[in-house]
């Protein structure tokens, strides 16, 4: 249906080989404008997707590396006093781009986390009574890392709830893997990207997701898994309604993804476990289980509508 | 408790007592109880305190020692048990308190089932049987309810008329199904019988009470007899003395079964006329049947046949008894009668005179006897109360000459007597006559009343039958009385009389293929007004049982009802559960490249057309045809 | 399935072989007739309760955070998957956390009913319900059947955290004896100030200090203690104690300290002498701690983790003044017998 997202996947699985379903979630996250969290070790590619991503959408790009001495400041932009006209002007932060890679977001105190967070949500910023819109489209991709390192501040789960989707990209196959050490061409390649969709097209796809047709009996279905997770034994917090909305949106832009003007069950299933995945705390003697597997399990005892 | 479960316990009493009351002897107790069980749950009902435990213990001595009296009075086990039960009833209307009491009360009822069961073979009976079924299954489920602290019977109705149906279903297959034992080991008869006319000796005049008895004899199911009444010979009289004909029983000869038949003579089967008779309780070892019975089939061992052809069980039956008969109907030949068929009374000189005066002329003796017959028909009254004869008159001389008033046992003596004077050989026969032909069921009613008298004379090499009475007018019964005859004939031939041998038929039945019909018993045949309240019984009944049993399943689109069937051959094949999405069924058929392309687009049709909201007439009937190729190909 | 007799249902099979006995030896038919009732009776009774249990499953959910002692409601879901026949009266028993039994009249064709139990938990402590049982005597009362539901999986464990009590005032006496040590100066509106530093984004106006901004010419805004997190470390003695009460009246005394302190944005670092938990705060931090001091033992070696570097404040909770750990105790700021609490 829109040409533009078959080109960009095909540009992106050029450059991060073997992994063609996460660059489908970092489109279908693109397209129901939502963010994406990336959890995984350092060295997947986390960063060159972002960055393919950004380069083969005409956007403009920003990254922020996240540090523990990084302030709110440093990423929301600064009134700073100038002397001469004698008041506070604006200087716009990193976040006013329209993709920022927020780098290892778990190194930052969580007051600037919060920051960004709230950026993320509201799509604007406000200093004192002013308020400055950010770029349209507009999607944070940010990547953690699951390690235990001395010093980093995990995102509580009331924030990780602001990120529609949340991806582990893992290992890559063997072949691909091996694909990859033949054709190491490092991140010149990515320089070398041309754009094959623009804004303005973006913008206009992200309109249709919220024309999709959803059949009454798949809100039954989407409601089922919502509320069958409030209510598993293994589960302490279930998904919230705001989960709930997230889930609709992100299976409605799965859907355009896959071509689509109209919503199946497979859609739902594809992205359930990373939308539900994060929303849900598990209780503390279940945590050696996988939240994403124990939503897999759940979905995979409820029946379709036929 | 709540109060709807003591009336029940107090309904389920009275039908315990009531089923009794079919007994003799009941009746003085249950008038006496009855007030007693009603004042005592009508005050458990209101909500009075059950009666201090020393008023119940002290009236259950007494009860105990009236138990102990009543049986050494009567003698009578089952009847003392009863008054017993009834008087438990009684007390322990006044004595519930807790839900185990009522329990005992069920109980009660049951053992006074029981005793029925084993006095009366009343159709009344499975009437009270079925309430009590009824009664039964909604008060356990009461029992269990309370035992259960449940809020109330409401949410238990449908299970509650589920069961009782099911109840009723699975009893008679029970009752078809267990196995029945030939014999019992103990036991005793179980009525005293219907007092029958048939003895050896019968006095002139003795079957004048019978014939006002309306009380049925038997019942035989046989085709219609049109244009004749039927005969049903009893006994043969050969003797006339004293006023009173007795049996010599000649030639009796005894017979032994063979897998249940016993053949009396050779005759060609298809020509004869086959009757099934349920015979009640006779005072007598008799049976009936038509003449010339060549075949009889019948669970027993022997039979006892005279040369007359009247046919003898070994014993009197206490029970109701079931035979089959097969009779010629037409004169056997047989041997020069005995001379005893001649003899008459001395004082009977005067006779020959009399007969001869009658006669126009000495004819060949089949006229003789025609004329005889007609004489004695045309020219005397019937009835039942003729005027007795002065002392010393002979009774035959009163009625022929100066009476000229009797009934048939006159008329047949009258004529045999007139026939020896006459020198022919003949010989009164008593039986039953007629009887009232049942359209319903197919089958002759035949009662004390039907009892009759008539004359059998040895002409021409063959015994010939004579019936010198006028026919008397015969009353007619209402349907509906015939209606409840054939329910009760087919209550005392089904249930009651439900044997061994029905069983094995109906086991045969079952192993025949289905091609023959299932009901070939008659009960079909019945009037057309019949069948629409039994359409509409059944109807009722189905829908009840549907809205009962099954809930109507969740709407399906129409699209997925092919889906579905399609997911079904499917699942043949590999595991396929709910939760998987079309998609993921469709994997398992990524290298079958025979059925993955038709099976892609069908599933990407089913897609669009379920849920994309818009449905195009092509892409249906695109959708059916591939569903057609799918189905061929899986 | 099991299935057992009850008195009444004794009494009847009794009745039903006294009948069976004299219909096969009367072959009076109405005698059958009686024997077949008692006898469709009895199997109809065994079918109803069979098809009653059949389908029938139970899962149950009790909100946690548990603690022993406080009534909590667990929540019931009886499940009727069959589809066209609904189950009656079904009793369910919990062996293992509860001895109480749950009564349900009818669960309708694939429904599912939610039953609220409330349940108090006496100890603390893991525990496994050993099977959920769902028995019937339905419809007559002649048979108990019983199915039990899947026995203890690892998902129906339950943990029940040590009773919590108040313990403001013992906590609040602590963080002034600490503060007391580290000699920190209480400010204004109880907050802490820590001195200047260069105004942030974000940063209120009303916490410029305009004296110092126009001192250096840049905006200086005051810098307060804005809850700079403080490590605790409570080592709980577990070592043994002469009365198991007394244990346990120490481990509740932990909780509690525990749950108080993490309130107040403690770093909270716990040490018995069978784990020791990293610090940590924040109430996920409360929940690692507390399941740890759930199923805490008395534990009879001495070698306890916290002979290494402890670093911050240290709370000692002790079963006596005899206790084998008395010898760190002039490192802890604070130490408590369990005899005392």
């Amino acid at each position: 249906m829109f040409q533009w997202i078959e080109d960009l996947k095909r540009t992106l699985t050029g450059i991060i080989k073997g992994k063609d379903e996460v660059v489908k979630m970092a489109i279908v996250c693109l397209v129901s404008e939502g963010h994406l969290l990336i959890e995984d070790v350092p060295g997947v590619g986390k960063t060159t997707l972002a960055l393919s991503l950004a380069r083969a959408t005409d956007c403009t790009f920003q990254r922020i590396q996240f540090t523990s001495d990084l302030l709110p400041s440093d990423i929301i932009g600064v009134n700073i006093y100038n002397p001469e006209k004698r008041e506070f002007e604006f200087r716009r932060g990193p976040v006013f781009a329209n993709i920022v890679l927020a780098d290892e977001i778990n190194r930052t105190n969580p007051k600037t986390q919060s920051a960004l967070l709230e950026a993320m949500n509201e799509k604007k910023v406000s200093v004192e009574r002013n308020t400055f819109p950010l770029p349209s489209p507009f999607m944070v991709i940010a990547t953690q890392n699951p390690l235990e390192y001395h010093g980093t501040f995990p995102l509580p789960e009331s924030q990780l709830d602001r990120f529609m989707i949340h991806l582990r990209i893992g290992y890559p196959e063997y072949d691909d893997e091996k694909l990859i050490l033949k054709d190491m061409k490092g991140l010149d390649v990515i320089d070398s990207i041309s754009p094959v969709v623009t804004k303005d097209e973006i913008i206009e796809t992200q309109k249709r997701v919220n024309s999709v047709h959803v059949d009454d009996t798949l809100y039954d279905y989407l409601l089922r898994i919502v509320e069958t997770t409030r209510k598993h034994e293994g589960i302490r917090l279930g998904v919230s309604t705001r989960g709930a909305q997230f889930l609709l949106r992100a299976s409605k832009g799965h859907a355009i993804v896959e071509g689509r003007d109209y919503l199946i069950p497979d859609d739902i299933k594809a992205v359930a476990p990373l939308v539900i995945g994060h929303r849900i705390i598990l209780k503390s003697r279940t945590y050696i289980r996988d939240a994403v597997e124990l939503v897999r399990t759940i979905i995979d005892a409820i029946a379709v509508p036929l | 408790m709540p109060a709807t479960y003591k009336i029940l316990t107090c309904i389920i009493a009275l039908i315990g007592s009531s089923s009794l009351l079919l007994t003799e002897g009941m009746m003085s107790f249950f008038i006496l109880s009855t007030p007693f069980v009603l004042t005592g749950y009508y005050r458990a009902v209101k909500g009075y305190p059950p009666a201090h435990r020393f008023v119940i213990g002290g009236l259950s001595t007494v009860t105990l020692i009236v138990f102990f009296i009543d049986i050494r009075l009567s003698q009578d086990v089952i009847s003392a048990v009863g008054h017993l039960t009834m008087l438990f009833h009684a007390i322990k209307s006044f004595d519930i308190k807790d839900p185990w009491d009522p329990l005992q009360v069920f109980f009660m009822s049951l053992i006074q089932l029981l005793l029925a069961s084993e006095v009366t073979r009343s159709m009344i009976f499975g009437a009270i049987f079925l309430v009590f079924m009824v009664g039964m299954v909604v008060a356990m489920f009461y029992s269990h309810i309370i035992k259960e602290g449940a809020s109330g019977i409401r949410r238990f109705l449908r299970p509650i008329v589920t069961m009782t149906l099911l109840l009723i279903f699975m009893t008679t297959v029970f009752f078809l199904a267990l196995p029945r034992f030939r014999g019992s080991l103990f036991g005793r008869p179980l009525s005293k019988g219907i007092k029958s006319g048939f003895s050896e000796k019968v006095s002139l005049g003795s079957l004048g009470e019978i014939k006002l008895d309306p009380t049925i004899v038997m019942r035989i199911r046989t085709s219609p007899m049109k244009g004749f009444r039927p005969y049903w010979r009893g006994m043969t009289f050969d003797i006339y003395s004293d006023n009173t004909w007795s049996s010599l029983q000649q030639g009796m000869r005894s017979y032994s079964s063979q897998n249940g038949v016993f053949l009396l003579a050779d005759y060609d089967t298809k020509k004869g006329f086959r009757q099934e008779i349920i015979l009640e309780p006779l005072e007598t070892d008799l049976i009936f049947a038509l003449r010339g019975a060549y075949r009889v089939e019948m669970e027993s061992k022997t039979l006892s046949i005279t040369d007359t052809g009247d046919i003898y069980i070994p014993k009197k039956s206490g029970k109701r008894i079931r035979y089959t008969v097969s009779s010629s109907n037409t004169p056997l030949m047989e041997k020069e009668p005995s001379p005893v068929y001649l003899q008459l009374p001395e004082d009977m000189a005067w006779l020959r005179g009399f007969t001869e005066g009658i006669l126009p002329s000495a004819k060949d003796h089949k006229e003789i006897a025609k004329t005889i017959e007609t004489y004695l028909r045309d020219n005397y009254t019937y009835s039942l109360s003729p005027s007795t004869p002065p002392d010393g008159v002979n009774p035959i001389r009163y009625f022929l000459l100066d009476g000229k008033k009797g009934f048939c046992e006159h008329y047949a003596t009258a004529m045999v007597l007139m026939l020896r004077s006459m020198g022919i050989p003949a010989r009164v026969v008593s039986g039953y006559m007629g009887g009232e032909y049942n359209r319903y069921g197919r089958y002759y009613i035949v009662r004390q009343k039907d009892a009759h008298t008539w004359v059998e004379a040895f002409i021409d090499g063959a015994w010939m039958r004579f019936d010198p009475t006028p026919a008397a007018e015969f009353t007619v019964n209402s349907p509906l009385f015939l209606y409840l005859d054939f329910l009760r004939m087919k209550w005392e031939r089904y249930v009651v009389g439900y044997s061994r041998a029905d069983q094995l038929r109906l086991l045969r039945f079952f192993e025949r293929p289905v091609k023959v019909a299932l009901w070939r018993t008659p009960s079909l045949k019945i009037e057309s007004w019949f069948i629409y309240p039994l359409l509409f019984i059944i109807l009722i009944a189905g829908i009840i049982l549907y809205t009962l049993l099954l809930r109507v399943p969740q709407h399906i689109p129409e699209e997925s009802r092919y889906y579905l069937k399609v997911r079904g051959l499917i699942s043949k094949k590999h595991p396929v559960k709910e939760s998987h999405t079309v998609r993921e069924i469709l994997s398992h058929f990524k290298t079958d490249d025979e059925v993955y392309p038709y099976l892609k687009e069908f599933i990407l049709l089913y897609e669009s057309l379920r849920f994309s909201g818009t449905a195009d007439e092509s892409m249906k009937n695109r959708y059916h045809y591939l569903y057609r190729i799918l189905k061929e190909k899986l | 399935m099991r299935i057992t007799l009850t008195r009444e249902g004794r009494r009847f099979i009794l009745a039903l072989l006294v009948v069976a006995f004299a219909a096969f030896n009367t072959a009076n038919n109405l005698m059958y007739l009686i024997l077949g009732l008692m006898l469709s009776a009895t199997i109809l009774s065994l079918m109803a309760a069979y098809v009653s249990l059949k389908g029938v499953s139970v899962e149950f959910r009790i909100e946690e955070p548990l603690y022993a002692g406080v009534r909590t409601y667990a929540e019931f879901f009886v499940r009727n998957s069959k589809r066209y026949i609904s189950s009656y009266s079904l009793r369910i028993e919990l062996k293992g956390i509860d001895d109480g039994e749950i009564y349900v009249e009818r669960v309708l064709p694939d429904e599912t009913l939610s039953i609220n139990k409330s349940i108090i938990f006496p100890h603390r402590g893991i525990y496994r319900v050993s099977h959920i049982r769902v028995y019937t005597s339905f419809p007559f009362i002649f048979f108990v059947l019983t199915k039990t539901l899947g026995k203890s999986k690892d998902d129906s464990m339950i943990i029940v955290y040590p009773s919590l009590y108040d313990v403001t005032r013992v906590v609040e006496e602590l963080i002034l004896e600490i503060r007391a040590r580290e000699g920190i100066r209480k400010t204004m509106e109880g907050e802490e100030f820590q001195g200047l530093r260069d105004y942030q984004y974000g940063d209120p106006f009303r916490s410029i200090h305009w004296k110092a901004t126009a001192r250096t010419g840049t905006l200086m805004v005051k810098e307060y203690h804005e809850g700079k997190t403080e490590k605790i470390t409570i080592v709980l003695d577990s070592l043994r104690y002469t009365d198991r009460a007394l244990f346990e009246r120490a481990v509740s005394f932990v909780s509690s300290l525990s749950a108080e302190l993490l309130g107040r944005n403690f770093v909270l670092r716990l040490v018995t002498c069978q784990k020791s938990i990293p610090p940590g705060s924040g109430r996920e931090h409360l929940f690692k701690i507390l399941d740890h001091l759930a199923i805490v033992e008395e534990s009879e070696e001495i070698n306890c983790p916290f002979t290494e570097s402890l670093g911050g404040e240290m709370v000692m909770i002790l079963s006596g003044p005899d206790s084998a750990l008395r010898q760190y105790a002039s490192a802890a700021s604070r130490v408590y017998y369990a005899s005392n609490l």
